[in-house]
């Protein structure tokens, strides 16, 4: 399967640091970028920056959806992007992937509820195909992480409280059923319904 | 139950469509789903869905009643709830659907 390889812009912010009035502290390179995944803000996990230099800097993705390095590499720098289960779930060897099944039990693994999961090629910088060009100073880039077809959903964070419980009303769902007809929980009111959440597995 | 105000939706789990549709096709499932794209997807996610198969119960004005995957316990609801459409007064106070009168 070809893969777009990633689209990367950088813009080099304040290239005039130089020559600052004095008294302001001594000006430090600071990489601020946004990882978006099939266009959606990608807001855990964590970016590792490779300099030519095999100098590496790792830092986390905010809730909004950016990341900042004091004292990134500079110039040609790969770049990786991962999201980690938290906890020891991958410590344990029992399996590689959060979100499998057991197909014994079909009990989903208890993987937190809101874990975003990235294609697992971009996690290495080494030959995950993204590359920016960190200038001195202050640059912002903007990582694009490409969805294939297989790849795993992209969604954005959150922001309504996660869990529905027995009393709440229930959020909508809406969009295309598996046939292509829209679909609306909200208009089956009248009626009782049976959500069921399922796979063939 | 084909007869009743009753309806059974799916949020389909499975990473691919086209074979989600082709083995419905060969299994005969009649019932609607959405498909939410792979075991953590957003569905899943907002309704915070840990286990599968996994069941929710709403009433007729959309409030959720069960979370249950009990085959029995849910059919006894389902009854329940048809029997006796839920009030306001019941959607207040959800814990009453256990309650027999």
């Amino acid at each position: 399967m070809h893969l777009k390889w990633s689209v990367l812009i950088a813009v080099s912010l304040g290239a005039g640091v130089l020559g600052c009035s004095p008294g302001l502290p001594p000006a430090i390179d600071v990489l601020q970028g946004t990882v978006l995944y099939d266009n959606v803000r990608v807001w855990q996990g964590q970016v590792t920056l490779l300099g030519k230099d095999n100098r590496v800097a790792v830092a986390s993705l905010q809730p909004d959806g950016t990341f900042r390095v004091e004292h990134p590499p500079l110039g040609l720098v790969r770049i990786g992007v991962a999201n980690y289960p938290q906890s020891n779930h991958l410590a344990s060897g029992s399996s590689a992937r959060i979100g499998s099944f057991d197909h014994r039990q079909a009990v989903c693994s208890s993987a937190p509820a809101s874990f975003l999961e990235l294609p697992s090629r971009y996690a290495d910088p080494l030959d995950s195909g993204l590359t920016v060009h960190v200038e001195p100073g202050e640059s912002q880039v903007v990582v694009h992480l490409q969805r294939g077809k297989n790849d795993p959903p992209a969604f954005p964070r959150p922001t309504h409280r996660i869990g529905v419980e027995v009393g709440d009303l229930a959020p909508e769902i809406s969009g295309p059923d598996l046939d292509g007809q829209t679909l609306r929980l909200s208009e089956q009111r009248g009626k009782v319904v049976a959500l069921l959440f399922w796979g063939h597995w | 139950m084909a007869d009743q105000p009753f309806v059974l939706l799916g949020i389909n789990t499975d990473p691919d469509p086209d074979s989600v549709r082709q083995r419905n096709r060969q299994r005969e499932i009649n019932w609607r789903s959405w498909w939410d794209g792979g075991v953590n997807g957003p569905v899943a996610t907002t309704w915070k869905v840990l286990g599968l198969p996994y069941v929710v119960l709403l009433d007729q004005q959309g409030v959720v009643r069960s979370h249950q995957t009990n085959p029995m316990e849910l059919r006894r609801l389902i009854r329940q709830l048809l029997a006796a459409p839920a009030s306001s007064e019941a959607t207040k106070s959800p814990n009453s659907l256990d309650k027999k009168e």
